[in-house]
């Protein structure tokens, strides 16, 4: 009866460490395939590049800056009173998007121009938009 | 005694709860958080909700909870053995959440002056469901704090009988609470927010679902509990669930957290919730491992049922440790690395996926031990085989996500098909809840990936009048109008949606709040079982037109169905075993 229960113990060991290095690796294949930089214009100016692959741009929208094309295209300015980078976004916006006003847009960077795919107004514990506070 | 004091404390609670939502209704805005979260031309049922649409409000209603949770302990239980131990725990509990509550969020608080009015409710909050989901959700989180009391009640005085009953009826209704507050979440951000989603894999999301995991499996491991089958793992898990818990309360309260719903965040309130994290931690986790040496726990047989329960929760925890991992890594590159980042959807789905397939092999699996064990092993083992190898020649051609809803389909029919065998040979189902339970997880599972798989969305610019053909059916822009109401102007737009000769009308709303000037959308829904006409309504451009979101999202009123039927399978679960 020992015996057979020692087994057992063995079995479910051997099974527990096998899944746990599987798991450990794709949980961390994932992770590394996931990871959305946040940066924010002086960041992305900081890099001193035309062209960079996903990341969420983060900033204000700047006061008089948003536009509506033709199209469903909107174009406007992200910036965190340093720098300033001009957003172009199809579709859509959220009705918490607001100019001087958080906003987090997802996209790439080219041309030095940021082409966004997704945009998400933040909104506060009052469902506000939030005013994103001046980093120094 | 302790229980008098009990009830002392719970009614003199409800007092000063009755005191602030009395403040609401007469309108006092003397009162700084009524004058934040009111106005005169709120409804009536929105100037009562408003009392705990914000954090002070919130925060005293979720003591109230737990202190009436206490007081009803104190009524059920009655077993001299453990229940001293059991209010001293909550007691202390409680102590410090009326700490938190008088130094750092203070409702009762007042201005000098008497302010004409108030700066009115958040209107996203207008919505009777989301009056409801905040009440639920602490109720879900302050009903685990009563495990974890009975919990470390029976890490003194020892696990008996009586205790594992009082513990799975309080488990059963936490766990039943928490998933309907889930699931009124998802309801309202499907319904509300106007996102065309109902699970972002958000932080603030995500931070809900680690207790609901850890108390997923903290049921399961009741189970069989009584025979001592890993007795410590089980107090492990419920003092884990009633941590996690604090944590979510204190990362949703700090605002640490890089979510798009950033809840107000003060500095001293986070430092406060994390003391006493740290403080319940210590002193919980350093009792389980000082004590449970001294509970014996037995090692259960290969393929039997708690074998597999025990497969179960490892599931469970691995699924759980994904989800923590991948809210809390943002939080660690931060504070250590100074590097803002967030992680994707993509990480989330990709992990937990198998896991949940694996989760729904393990339910049929149990349906089919008696196989498994018996002579006729081998010749079930055979045909798996041989079944999966012409499967896999079949199917080698689709895509995984395809493959994933025939498995799930399969075995919702296998499960069903097996339910209605032994219902029709033996006129009863044993342990019904389970069954249910089970089906409606994989029910769910599969409305999942069929919306995840099917649904689609389109962005385009539509005048009154004007239609546009998208995946098999022809949506059309009626009239667009401008109505008033009492705290709100609203413009009101109606669409139709043609397909195959059949016409649905949906409304979509655009409401501006006279205070503030807020912006609201209200989408238009028209539901079927299989799929959902989704619009919400955008901007007005220059020549009269309007953008337009359109979605047709397959499954959704399939995933309530399973949800409301696993609520049910929950509760008939708790119950049943009580006679009540």
């Amino acid at each position: 009866m020992i015996r057979k229960n020692r087994l057992n113990r063995i079995y479910l060991i051997a099974f527990f460490l096998l899944s746990l290095g599987a798991i450990t690796f794709f949980v961390l294949r994932a992770l590394e395939n996931n990871i959305d930089l946040y940066l924010t214009p002086t960041e992305v100016k900081a890099q001193q590049i035309q062209e960079l692959e996903d990341f969420k741009l983060g900033g204000m929208v700047k006061e008089n800056s948003v536009e509506m094309l033709e199209e469903l295209n909107v174009s406007f300015v992200v910036t965190d009173f340093e720098n300033e980078i001009s957003v172009i976004y199809k579709g859509v916006l959220p009705n918490l998007f607001k100019e001087n006003s958080g906003v987090v847009a997802s996209g790439f960077l080219e041309e030095n121009k940021f082409i966004a795919y997704e945009i998400l107004a933040k909104h506060d514990e009052n469902y506000m938009p939030v005013k994103l506070e001046v980093s120094d | 005694m302790g229980s008098k004091l009990s009830y002392a404390n719970f009614s003199v609670l409800l007092i000063a709860c009755a005191y602030l939502a009395y403040q609401f209704l007469q309108d006092n805005f003397s009162f700084i958080y009524v004058f934040e979260n009111s106005s005169n031309l709120l409804p009536v049922f929105y100037k009562f909700s408003a009392f705990w649409s914000a954090h002070e409000g919130s925060f005293l209603l979720m003591i109230l909870f737990l202190s009436g949770s206490l007081a009803v302990n104190n009524l059920l239980f009655w077993e001299e053995k453990w229940i001293p131990i059991s209010n001293a725990t909550i007691a202390f509990i409680l102590f410090f959440y009326l700490l938190f509550q008088i130094f750092t969020s203070n409702p009762f608080l007042t201005f000098d002056i008497l302010p004409k009015n108030g700066t009115d409710l958040n209107p996203l909050l207008q919505d009777p469901l989301l009056a409801i989901h905040p009440p639920v959700l602490f109720a879900g989180y302050v009903f685990y704090a009563v495990t974890f009391s009975l919990v470390i009640a029976g890490l003194f005085r020892g696990f008996d009988k009586e205790l594992f009953k009082n513990l799975k009826l309080w488990a059963g209704i936490s766990w039943f609470t928490l998933t309907l507050a889930i699931l009124l979440g998802s309801i309202w951000a499907y319904y509300e927010l106007g996102w065309g989603g109902y699970w972002f894999w958000d932080p603030v999301e995500n931070i809900v679902l680690l207790p609901w995991l850890a108390g997923t499996a903290f049921t399961h491991s009741l189970i069989y509990s009584r025979n001592k089958i890993l007795l410590s793992w089980m107090v492990f898990l419920g003092i884990s669930t009633f941590l996690l818990s604090i944590l979510g309360s204190f990362i949703v309260r700090s605002g640490i957290l890089n979510s798009v719903h950033s809840f107000a965040s003060d500095p001293s309130r986070g430092i406060f919730l994390l003391s006493l994290f740290a403080l319940f931690a210590f002193a919980s986790l350093g009792l389980f491992f000082s004590k449970s040496v001294l509970l014996k726990s037995n090692w259960p047989e290969l393929i039997s049922k708690q074998y597999l329960l025990v497969l179960n929760n490892i599931v469970l925890v691995v699924i759980l440790l994904i989800v923590f991992l991948g809210t809390l890594y943002p939080i660690v590159t931060e504070v250590f690395y100074n590097q803002k980042l967030s992680i994707g959807p993509d990480y989330f789905s990709s992990l937990i996926t198998p896991l949940v397939f694996v989760l729904i092999a393990l339910f049929l699996a149990e349906q089919f031990l008696g196989y498994l064990k018996s002579n006729q092993r081998n010749t079930l083992i055979i045909s798996i085989i041989i079944a999966s190898v012409f499967l896999f020649l079949f199917i080698s051609e689709l895509n995984p996500v395809t493959l994933g809803l025939i498995f799930v389909a399969l075995a919702l029919i296998i499960l069903l098909l097996r339910a209605l065998v032994e219902f029709f040979s033996t006129k009863d189902i044993k342990v019904m809840h389970k069954i249910l339970g089970h089906l409606s997880v994989v029910l769910l599972t599969f409305s999942v990936l069929l919306n995840h798989e099917f649904s689609e969305t389109i962005d385009v610019k539509l005048k009154p009048g004007d239609e546009i053909e998208f995946s098999g059916a022809t949506l059309k822009l009626e009239s667009i109008n401008v109505e008033g109401q009492a705290n709100f102007d609203s413009v009101v737009a109606s669409f139709s949606v043609l397909e195959s000769n059949l016409k649905k009308t949906l409304v979509s709303e655009k409401r501006v709040y006279k205070i503030g000037g807020v912006i609201t959308a209200e989408t238009g829904i028209s539901s079927s079982l299989i799929k959902d006409y989704h619009v919400v309504l955008g901007d007005r451009y220059q020549d009269g037109s309007w953008s337009i979101r359109y979605s047709i999202n397959y499954g959704i009123m399939m995933i309530w169905i399973s949800s409301i039927l696993l609520l049910f399978a929950m509760l008939y679960g708790t119950i049943r075993r009580h006679g009540y």
